[in-house]
């Protein structure tokens, strides 16, 4: 009986071996041996492919370019990015290069742990405002954003559909499109079953209310950092918002918190319209491989232009502790150049935040989508200082499903927002 | 704090007393001990005066300065409804998940021990064991899926009875039982066999006397199965409650608190106040304030596990 | 004997098989979802087995990731850990029980007071400290914290009290040092229960989860419950991989409990662990 099981150990142990030699054998030519007098980058990321390769590609142009210099990049799940990288720059053991989310930045900025990227004012005039904001601090720039974070302004619409229902062309005024929306949901009994006009993911929820309140020509920045949401132009933004859902009923709430976003249930047949950003786009032509959709501006909640709060997306920082800031901040300069920006926006599906590379007609030859988009470029309006940005989301996400059912009237809830955002933002002063 | 065993062991011998003049003694416990209580004090109990220490800061790790705020942090927890929010989930989660889980493996134990075939028997206990070696992660993840509203499993056999979807996990109504019968699922093999060994230490005599005073199967269970299984019951239920307490990794993959922080429970809300939203000082004083929760919750236990059994 | 009731037993056994077919479903579940193609998954086929079955899952895992080199990581930090708590454990648990020293009291009740603490109450300050070792990234920043157990000292300490003095007090006559006495003497006295103690502590660092997300960055030195969040990417989650990733990492501990499933029930229901 022992031997039995000495046996079975022995055979483990020996299958373990082999996996892993295999598995080392395939792997061996693609680690490079380290050698001496390297100038040695840590470059983080989070996980998406196509910007993993998008990255790669830009490492290994750079690595030829300079053979002193090898780059380790390293990836990370999204959920558990953001608190690695506290991890990291808490515990003074950060990697040289990361790549940040603009409204991450501030935090890191204002505690002195990321390194200034040289020539602040010439880049200034150089990238659009909004995807700038959060890399600036005293007028410096701590880092340079390489996409234009934006989930406004353009929506995934089927063209079928619309014509199925007669209507001809995507909605131009706000009315419009709350009228067909109503046309365009399909139900099932109680449910839903094809969503009129979908904007409840955790992104556009809080855009969309932060921009109809712009549109309007309002403001929802106080004194102090603190937010200011008791505007009659707050007001009228949320009510129209949570009406959608309670009174017109054109999207509902149950896809919401789930693992797939709003892009893929508009990829799969089950809403008409889509409000998400351009980069949904690249899922729904190279995961799902579909063709039957479009990418349409959506119309401002006033007769004002659609102006817009957009984030400063992502970028890339280098940090003030390493030891190679110099080598650091020079590839962050590569990859800001104006080819580099160009072949990354291209293959990751993203919106230029340099002006030159969005103005490149290349640009748009490659990615047709992508016009709605840059035609509103030059309306984004940075968010504003938002300290914990995935709490400010998560606290107008919750109090808007609360309002949506009846459960919070749209005044107090704008209360409770702004007293609860407000509390935050002392805590991180 | 006596934490005796499930089974039941003799209780120790007294320690036998050192003689004096043995200076070899003297060092072995000395150098042996040092290297393990070295260990000891830098991960245990350095990071637990640090983490207490730090409650009474207003402390952000990346700014790297703490300022002292002395008792605010608790104060501030009173007024906080999102803590208070989570106090009340983390109870009801601990609750209801040890009384089923309680019900379910005493019924599955006696079940099972009613087994007469020996392989049945000890096939049907592995089969309830397996899941509670699995990592814990891969096991909610493997869930998340099951309870995927589109394409998972549960929602797979209701449209098979031809009734409507469920969000297993986004809805309000739905989601904390939905992670409780995920934890069930992925525990309750430890208590089944836990209550097994209670059962088989259970002398057969009892129930022969029983049997032939003409009591009823209900009777026999209450009367002599119960009383005698206080010990084991005693230990599972102080254990079960303790680790309930501490569930982490189903909420942090499954729901991630969500809906409406109807999953938000104490653990994963320190671990998010401390790591997600850098209130590093806050999320301690909030740890403080859970470990005295458990630590009550088990003297209490013992507490009352001990008056009863005495009757 | 209880008196038999053919219809109960044989109620009882049908409840208990159908109880069993259901605890076995979600590997099922697992298996059959790891042989679909991602595609069939989230499209939202309302079907149980795949309709073409593909292992393009395992594929992924097994080429398209360092694996084999996870699993070794995994392998080495689960074995060192488990050597040296054993070690540790035996060693104190024999000095508590045994000798007699100043502030030994205290210093059982503070040690078995650290089990009562959560790991994300003191998971900063755990990685602050690592950090200030220089640690970060490093296996062995996931073998150092965990080279000594408050409830392996606990469980030894309690078992080695059962010993009994004059037996100690014998070998010592016969000029045994105290290494010797515990190694020779001790440890064979108390293997049912080092055995226990052993397997749970390989297992508890095998699924160790939480810790190796934090404090390990490169590739190349993660253990394996990490790939199940390797395999997660930000909008498109690759189910099949996840799954063929989770199967390969619950076989070799399922392999491993049949194997010891006895020494496993035994020192469960004998030190009650967890």
């Amino acid at each position: 009986m022992r031997i039995i099981k000495l046996c079975s150990v022995f055979a483990i142990i020996c299958t373990i071996f082999a996996i892993t030699g295999c598995a080392n054998d395939s792997k061996a030519d693609s680690s490079p041996s380290s050698s001496q007098g390297k100038v040695k980058l840590v470059f983080w990321s989070h996980q998406e492919d196509a910007f993993m390769n998008a990255y790669k590609k830009v490492i290994s142009d750079y690595e030829a370019l300079h053979p002193d210099v090898s780059i380790d990049y390293q990836t990370f799940p999204y959920d558990v990015y953001n608190q690695k990288l506290k991890a990291s720059f808490s515990a003074k053991s950060p990697p040289d290069i990361a790549e940040m989310f603009g409204t991450w930045v501030p935090e890191y900025s204002k505690n002195g742990l990321l390194a200034e990227i040289p020539g602040s004012e010439q880049l200034q005039t150089e990238y659009y405002e909004a995807p700038l904001g959060g890399y600036t601090l005293n007028g410096k720039l701590y880092g340079l954003p390489l996409e234009f974070n934006i989930e406004n302004g353009g929506m995934l619409i089927h063209p079928e559909m619309l014509k199925e229902h007669g209507i001809a062309n995507p909605p131009a005024t706000w009315d419009e499109l709350v009228a067909d929306a109503k046309l365009l949901t399909v139900r099932d009994g109680k449910r839903i079953k094809v969503k009129g006009f979908d904007f409840v993911s955790g992104d556009n929820i809080t855009f969309t209310f932060l921009s109809m309140i712009l549109q309007q020509n309002g403001k929802y920045w106080g004194e102090d950092d603190h937010v200011n949401f008791q505007t009659p132009e707050a007001q009228k933004a949320m009510s129209a918002l949570t009406d959608l859902v309670a009174n017109d009923k054109v999207a509902d709430l149950t896809t919401f918190g789930g693992e797939l976003d709003t892009s893929d249930y508009f990829f799969q047949g089950r809403s008409a319209m889509t409000y998400r950003g351009p980069w949904t786009v690249a899922a729904g032509l190279n995961t799902y491989k579909v063709k039957d959709f479009e990418y349409v501006p959506v119309p401002s909640f006033t007769t004002n232009p659609p102006s817009f709060s957009a984030e400063s997306g992502w970028g890339i920082v280098a940090s003030e502790k390493s030891k190679q800031q110099k080598a650091a901040v020079d590839f962050i300069t590569y990859m800001s150049s104006n080819d580099n920006l160009l072949a990354w926006n291209q293959s990751t599906f993203t919106v230029p935040a340099k002006k030159a590379v969005a103005e490149n007609p290349e640009f748009l030859k490659s990615n047709p989508y992508m016009k709605t988009s840059l035609d509103i470029l030059q309306l984004g309006k940075w968010i504003g200082p938002i300290a914990d940005r995935d709490f400010f989301f998560k606290t107008i996400n919750d109090h808007f499903q609360l309002m949506a059912t009846g459960q919070e009237a749209v005044e107090k809830g704008l209360q409770n927002i702004e007293k609860t955002i407000n509390e935050s933002q002392d805590q991180h002063k | 704090m006596n934490l005796d065993t499930a089974t039941g062991r003799n209780k120790g011998i007294e320690p036998g007393i050192e003689r004096p003049g043995r200076k070899n003694g003297r060092k072995f416990i000395y150098l042996s001990l040092a290297p393990v209580l070295l260990l000891f004090g830098v991960f245990a109990f350095l990071p637990i005066g640090w983490s207490l220490g730090l409650s009474v800061f207003k402390y952000n790790p990346l700014s790297g300065s703490a300022l002292f705020v002395g008792a605010d942090n608790y104060i501030r927890m009173l007024g906080d409804s999102v803590f208070l929010k989570s106090l009340w989930v983390t109870f009801k989660f601990v609750i209801i998940a040890v009384m089923v889980n309680i019900i379910i493996t005493l019924m599955i134990a006696v079940a099972i021990q009613r087994i007469r075939s020996g392989w049945l028997r000890s096939l049907m206990r592995t089969l309830f064991f397996l899941p509670t070696i699995a990592p814990l992660a891969g096991t909610a993840i493997v869930w998340s899926t099951m309870f995927n509203f589109n394409h998972g499993l549960f929602n797979i056999l209701l449209d098979k009875m031809h009734m409507a979807p469920i969000q297993w996990l986004s809805d309000p109504h739905y989601a904390l039982y939905s992670v409780i019968m995920m934890t069930l699922w992925a525990d309750i093999g430890y208590n089944i066999v836990l209550f097994i060994a209670g059962l088989d230490s259970i002398p057969e005599m009892y129930y022969e006397a029983a049997i032939l005073d003409g009591a009823s199967r209900w009777h026999i269970f209450k009367d002599i199965t119960l009383p005698l299984l206080r010990r084991s019951m005693l230990f599972i239920s102080v254990t079960t409650v303790v680790s309930y307490f501490q569930a982490f990794a189903q909420f942090q993959i499954m729901t991630k608190g969500e809906p409406f922080n109807e999953t938000r429970v104490l653990a994963l809300h320190i671990y998010e106040q401390a790591f997600s939203n850098s209130n590093m000082g806050y999320a301690s004083a909030m740890a403080t304030v859970f470990l005295m929760i458990i630590l009550v919750v088990t003297l209490l236990q013992l507490k009352w596990g001990r008056t009863e059994w005495e009757y | 004997m209880h008196r038999r009731n053919k219809w109960l037993d044989g109620l009882i056994m049908l409840v208990l098989i159908v109880a069993a077919c259901a605890m076995l479903l979600p590997y099922a579940w697992m298996v059959l979802s790891s042989l679909k193609s991602n595609m069939e998954i989230v499209s939202g086929s309302h079907t149980f087995l795949p309709s073409k079955a593909s292992l393009e899952g395992y594929r992924t895992v097994l080429v398209d990731a360092p694996f084999g080199r996870w699993l070794m990581n995994s392998a080495v930090t689960s074995i060192v850990i488990t050597a040296a708590t054993l070690f540790t454990s035996a060693l104190a648990g024999y000095i508590f029980a045994k000798h007699q020293f100043k502030g030994q009291k205290l210093l059982f009740i503070l040690i078995l007071a650290t089990m009562m603490i959560p790991f994300q109450v003191i998971m900063i300050p755990t990685y602050l400290i690592t950090a200030k070792l220089g640690l970060v990234n490093q296996l062995m920043a996931i073998i150092l914290p965990n080279l000594v157990s408050s409830y392996g000292v606990f469980l030894a300490k309690q078992f080695i009290e059962d010993i009994p003095q004059d037996l100690l007090d014998a070998a010592r006559m016969d000029g045994a040092g105290e290494l010797r006495l515990m190694v020779r003497i001790i440890a064979p006295l108390i293997l049912t229960m080092l055995s226990a103690l052993g397997i749970f502590t390989f297992m508890n660092s095998w699924n160790n989860y939480l810790w190796p997300l934090i404090i390990l960055n490169d590739e190349s030195k993660m253990t394996v419950p990490l790939a199940l969040v390797y395999f997660n990417g930000t909008h498109m989650v690759n189910y099949n991989v996840v799954m063929s990733a989770a199967v390969l990492i619950t076989l070799p501990v399922i392999a491993v409990f049949l194997i010891f499933q006895k020494q496993f029930i035994k020192g469960l229901t004998m030190t009650g662990m967890k």
